[in-house]
């Protein structure tokens, strides 16, 4: 696998991981603000 | 071993979703909560919904066909959203507001609300949901396509398009409005990150940067970097010079009046939340959109990946560097795709239940709304199945000439959120007239008027019915509650508590 495709590779879990780590940390902060 | 490394980036992918979606479900079975995820959301959530809902799959195929064949003139598709944002600005916190007293979750209660019609509420609800009809088959095509390409069409077009369709109509239904916000939150950090640096590489790996490209471009046919109008080389066939101007201003005016944008306003937490979100957006979006159309324009000095259709120029050679690529580039036409489907029917089951059915039966539990919400939301997803499997219904390419009707709320919408004596008659006389004259254009002229330089019929549509709504203004007397909905308006969100 050339450089490039390692450097979309990266880009694309990068943006998968922030996405389920952060929208799950802020749901949860919404739900214990809320109670 | 491509296919091996498409199909697991896919089902990363699909996981990921899945996973952010189903571990957040209704906190209580009410209508509000399905209906606007419980008016909860911050301004994370806002900024990326608003990125992830504002590209569609076809971005990447039509507007790339456009970057591909008029060049610059794609680049209207920045400016609009950036005065689209504007304008969201400038309606936000009165809607929030409005929506937060009165209960609002769709247009059509707005215009009940402000107006005093039921009718009208009826009628702005049937509108906004026709014409936003044809973007849903349109997107599950793109869907379809993009299932074919990451799996190398060893899954064939309809069948993809039917298995993207129950894995959405499944979180749809999970949780309404809040699985869509979510949803549209991870495809928006998709087109963020994964987005910018795929065609980041791109432009270097094909041109060695920018202006290499453009360079490229320029040599092979240097109108493309010009929009068309007098001297800049298009020839007689090109539409005139407020063709680029019309097409901007018609987006920015329309932006927000799609249902499924609109509702997002009610879905935020606080009218604070929804301004933060503009401290983001207006600065990440134009840039995506315009790495986007700059490879789709710098792929036309690339004839050889335009195999018959320019529409997959961008995506042939955007694959061309992998199966990495591939890959990253079907999933992000399926974002868009599943962005724009699950906020299309989710606002069109929601507008539907609140706006057709509850006005004639008002004594409805909200339980039952949330119980019909679901049920037509399986039966517009899988009518969209049928429909995009076959030829179009004549009245689906009907639909499709008279999009630019869904600019004519506008006047309604924001004159009726600023100013005290817009009234019933002045409504229904703007919204009507606008509507009439985009459909006599639509019929008789192409996508531009000739005779008008290439404006768009919907532009002038929409001056003669701003024209019409304030001439109707002074004639009719203003709505008996305009003094109670414009003290909610100019009532901060903290005190809002006490007029609810």
């Amino acid at each position: 696998m050339g450089g490039t495709q390692i450097i979309i590779l990266i880009a694309f879990i990068l943006a998968i991981v922030i996405a389920v780590t952060t929208s799950n940390k802020i749901m949860r902060q919404n739900r214990d603000k809320k109670n | 071993m491509n296919i091996f490394i498409t199909l697991t980036m896919l089902g990363i992918y699909i996981a990921g979703l899945a996973y952010a979606v189903y571990s957040n479900p209704l906190p209580e079975q009410s209508f509000e909560d399905f209906a606007v995820g419980g008016r909860s959301f911050g301004w994370q959530f806002i900024t990326m919904t608003i990125i992830g809902t504002w590209y569609p799959g076809s971005l990447l195929i039509g507007w790339a066909q456009m970057g591909y064949d008029m060049g610059v003139t794609s680049t209207y598709l920045i400016f609009y959203t950036l005065g689209g944002l504007y304008i969201f600005f400038l309606i936000c916190s009165p809607l929030w507001k409005l929506g937060k007293v009165y209960d609002l979750k769709t247009m059509g209660q707005l215009f009940e609300l402000r107006y005093n019609s039921r009718s009208l509420r009826i009628f702005v609800g049937l509108v906004v949901l026709l014409v936003e009809l044809p973007w849903i088959i349109t997107e599950l095509l793109a869907s379809g396509y993009a299932i074919q390409a990451i799996t190398y069409e060893k899954i064939p077009f309809n069948l993809g398009m039917t298995i993207i369709a129950v894995f959405f109509l499944l979180y749809v239904l999970f949780s309404g409005m809040r699985a869509v916000i979510i949803a549209d939150y991870y495809q928006g950090w998709m087109f963020l990150i994964g987005g910018m640096v795929l065609f980041g590489v791109a432009v270097y790996h094909f041109f060695g940067g920018i202006g290499p490209m453009l360079m490229e471009v320029r040599d092979i046919q240097a109108e493309l970097l010009t929009v068309p109008g007098p001297m800049s080389g298009w020839g007689g066939e090109a539409p005139g010079a407020l063709f680029w101007p019309s097409l901007i201003l018609m987006g920015m005016f329309g932006a927000y009046m799609w249902p499924s944008l609109f509702s997002r306003i009610f879905a935020a937490a606080s009218t604070k939340e929804l301004k933060e979100s503009i401290r983001i957006t207006p600065f990440v979006a134009p840039i995506f959109t315009l790495l986007i159309l700059l490879v789709a324009i710098g792929a036309s000095a690339r004839p050889e990946f335009n195999t018959g259709d320019s529409a997959y120029a961008l995506v042939n050679m955007i694959s061309s560097m992998g199966p990495v690529a591939v890959a990253t580039i079907s999933i992000l036409i399926l974002a868009g795709a599943l962005s724009m489907m699950d906020s299309m029917i989710s606002s069109w089951s929601i507008v539907f239940v609140n706006d057709v059915l509850t006005p004639f039966f008002p004594n409805m539990s909200p339980k039952t709304q949330t119980t019909i919400a679901r049920v037509f939301t399986v039966l517009v997803g899988f009518a969209g199945l049928m429909m995009a499997m076959t030829d179009l219904p004549t009245i689906v390419q009907l639909l499709t000439r008279v999009y630019q009707a869904i600019v004519q709320v506008f006047p309604a919408v924001f004159l009726g959120l600023i100013w005290k004596k817009g009234n019933k008659l002045s409504a229904w006389g703007g919204t009507l007239t606008g509507i009439i004259i985009v459909a006599y254009f639509a019929f008789t002229q192409p996508d531009y008027v000739p005779f008008l330089n290439g404006m768009q019929g919907g532009l002038i549509a929409l001056a003669i019915n701003f024209l019409v709504y304030v001439a109707l203004a002074y004639v009719g007397k203003p709505e008996n509650n305009v003094d109670e909905l414009f003290i909610a308006i100019k009532t901060k969100d903290i005190d809002l508590k006490r007029l609810t």
